[in-house]
């Protein structure tokens, strides 16, 4: 394994595009609770 | 790990950014190669602007993550390339799928990041394409060298035996 490499995977099973499908709607969701959240932990002004 | 930070650009536009620990079922996979490692996945979302986003600021933090990694040297860092929120203001003549753009941004980012930094960071981009559905999925891991073993052990994970992850989440 080289730093900085490409992993190309094609038609992995499906079982992993489930997985992925549900990696996406909890992102969805991880964002919506991001964008509610009104303090963090700390901020920066550039 | 369990953080968020936002960044208000010179433009008033905020992003958020958060840190959170990654799926149980990867560090059981790696728990004998890398009992203390912890896998952080990375989320960056645009709360408010239009604006487009400059090199600079993508570049600040870019310097964060890697700084916060660094004072946790069994962290790695993981980015999910989101293909449902939009990119605004992207380029007319170079319309790249949500996914893609994300993707050569990132890359982009984090060259210029070890171009600068005293320790390097190794970048490896997992692309996952489907023929039949037409989709081609991104996402990153950085990692200190001594972690790449572990994308080795993933990669063999999805290709020889992919158990049923979500169901062990």
């Amino acid at each position: 394994m080289e730093s900085n490499e490409k992993i190309v995977i094609e038609n992995p099973p499906k079982k992993v595009w489930d997985f992925v499908e549900k990696m996406r709607k909890e992102k969805e969701a991880q964002r919506k609770q991001l964008l509610d959240k009104e303090t963090h932990t700390f901020s920066i002004q550039l | 790990m369990n953080l968020s930070f936002d960044v208000i650009t010179k433009e008033g536009d905020k992003i958020i950014v958060s840190l959170t620990s990654f799926y149980p079922y990867i560090k059981e996979l790696i728990g004998d190669v890398f009992p203390q490692l912890e896998i952080v996945e990375i989320s960056i979302v645009r709360e408010t602007g239009t604006n487009p986003i400059k090199i600079e600021v993508f570049g600040k933090i870019a310097q964060v993550l890697i700084s916060i990694a660094q004072d946790n040297p069994n962290t790695i860092l993981y980015y999910f390339c989101d293909l449902t929120q939009e990119i605004p203001n992207q380029r007319v003549g170079r319309r790249l799928s949500y996914q893609e753009y994300r993707n050569n941004l990132f890359k982009l980012l984090f060259q210029r990041y070890n171009g600068e930094s005293q320790e390097h960071w190794s970048d490896i981009e997992i692309e996952l394409k489907s023929t039949q559905m037409e989709q081609t999925l991104f996402a990153h891991f950085l990692l200190r060298d001594q972690h790449l073993p572990l994308v080795e052990i993933l990669r063999n994970e999805v290709m020889s035996n992919f158990k049923s992850i979500s169901e062990q989440k």
